[in-house]
């Protein structure tokens, strides 16, 4: 059931149970199914449906996409970029990644408002090696359980006591209250990780995982996988170094209840690796 | 309309017209208000606003804060940035790092600000080259 503007009441009427059904239990009923929304990332691997140049359209979630590119070495360099914006085809750059190295690989992830157009153009001959996408808030959440009590259903002509509003009114609304107010906490957290290791995100939030590395003593880099189930083999962010003093950071979402993990080549120096939960 | 605790109920008393608008619309509509907000997201290009010298920012839009600079080495063979983030000012926590090791390798570095938090970005070696600087003020 959707959403009904709260009627105003007025003085003296005659309250039916229709009135209490669409305003109070619907519209108690939709703001409970929103609010579990809130820590829901729909990941899906795109890389074998996505292109250079075709123009994409956001639906009407927040979108994240991490585009993962590379560079073989055919060319004296390499380019990709990356636009969003609701013309088309977009002609806003938000960001570029460029390769002067052979075999280096890295990860663009880029935020696409609702509604917006997005897509990477390239110069020379970059490849694509993983492209994926979170949309946030994009399905129907685990329901929360808390002080939530299922709305009743009024009856005609039924006696409303106190505690029917206590129980249906007040305390659900409570409920919805501290739920929103809880989607306000975050938790920035620098964690001690291995590689080759799965780690599953059980905070009840989406994660934002950030990893800065530099380039060890020969080609070296991280992978990271991401999979709902516990041998993750989904890529979604990847970097490559191939020089000496090289750093970069790259960015990927873990859904709520995902397992993770990282994979190295050859040993990085690691200068941060931070992840925060939010909503 | 902002929040009102809402009100325990008693038997027998006359519910007014007040207390149902104030209890249960009004605090409807503001939970309505708020879950809408999250499915939002402000962005801006911020290149003409920001620099890469230290300058501290500070993140007052009451959101998360996603931002991403597009830079590269554009002088020396080795050039950077540091980014820092946290709740002092001026922060000192490390949260993202690039350093270029030949001309022109555009990279985007992406970094997180809670609200309320302090930001800035330093070169490293030498101040490289940039030019997009975007914040996504979520949720």
């Amino acid at each position: 059931m959707g959403w009904t503007i709260p009627k105003t009441w007025v003085d003296d009427e005659y309250i039916t149970d229709s009135m209490l059904n669409v305003h109070i239990r619907d519209n108690m009923n939709y703001l409970k199914t929103e609010v579990d929304k809130h820590s829901v990332a729909v990941q899906a691997d795109v890389t074998g449906s996505r292109a250079y140049t075709t123009v994409y359209t956001n639906g009407s979630f927040i979108r994240v996409a991490a585009i993962t590119t590379k560079y073989g070495g055919a060319d004296s360099y390499v380019d990709n970029q990356f636009f969003a914006d609701t013309n088309t085809p977009p002609s806003t750059q938000v960001g570029r990644c460029m390769f002067t190295g052979a075999n280096q690989e890295c990860t663009t992830t880029i935020i696409i408002p609702p509604e917006y157009n997005y897509r990477v153009t390239k110069y020379n001959s970059p490849t694509i090696s993983a492209w994926v996408e979170w949309d946030l808030m994009g399905a129907e959440g685990t329901p929360t359980a808390g002080t939530w009590t299922t709305p009743k259903l009024w009856k005609p002509r039924e006696m409303v006591t106190h505690t029917m509003m206590n129980t249906d009114v007040r305390d659900n609304l409570l409920c919805l209250k501290g739920l929103e107010d809880k989607h306000a906490d975050w938790e920035y957290v620098s964690p001690g990780t291995s590689y080759n290791t799965v780690y599953q995100n059980t905070s009840g939030k989406i994660r934002f995982c950030f990893i800065c590395a530099e380039y060890a003593t020969t080609t070296s880099g991280i992978a990271c996988y991401c999979a709902a189930n516990d041998n993750p083999t989904t890529l979604v962010a990847k970097m490559i170094m191939t020089g000496l003093f090289m750093r970069n950071t790259i960015m990927f979402i873990i859904p709520n209840g995902y397992y993770y993990k990282f994979v190295n080549t050859q040993t990085p120096t690691v200068y941060v690796f931070k992840y925060v939960d939010i909503l | 309309m902002g929040w009102t605790a809402p009100r325990t109920w008693v038997d027998e008393e006359f519910v007014d017209e007040t207390l149902m608008n104030t209890h249960i619309k009004d605090n409807q509509a503001y939970l309505k208000s708020s879950v809408e907000t999250h499915k939002t997201v402000t962005r801006t290009n911020a290149t003409a606003s920001r620099a890469i010298d230290g300058t501290v920012y500070q993140n007052t839009s009451g959101k998360y804060r996603y931002c991403t600079i597009t830079c590269y080495a554009d002088t020396a063979q080795v050039e950077g940035i540091n980014i820092y983030c946290d709740a002092d000012n001026p922060p000192t926590t490390l949260i993202a790092a690039y350093l270029g090791i030949a001309l022109y390798q555009n990279k985007v570095v992406p970094f997180f600000v809670p609200p309320g938090y302090y930001y800035k970005v330093d070169y490293n070696a030498a101040t490289p080259g940039w030019g997009l600087w975007f914040e996504y003020d979520l949720f």
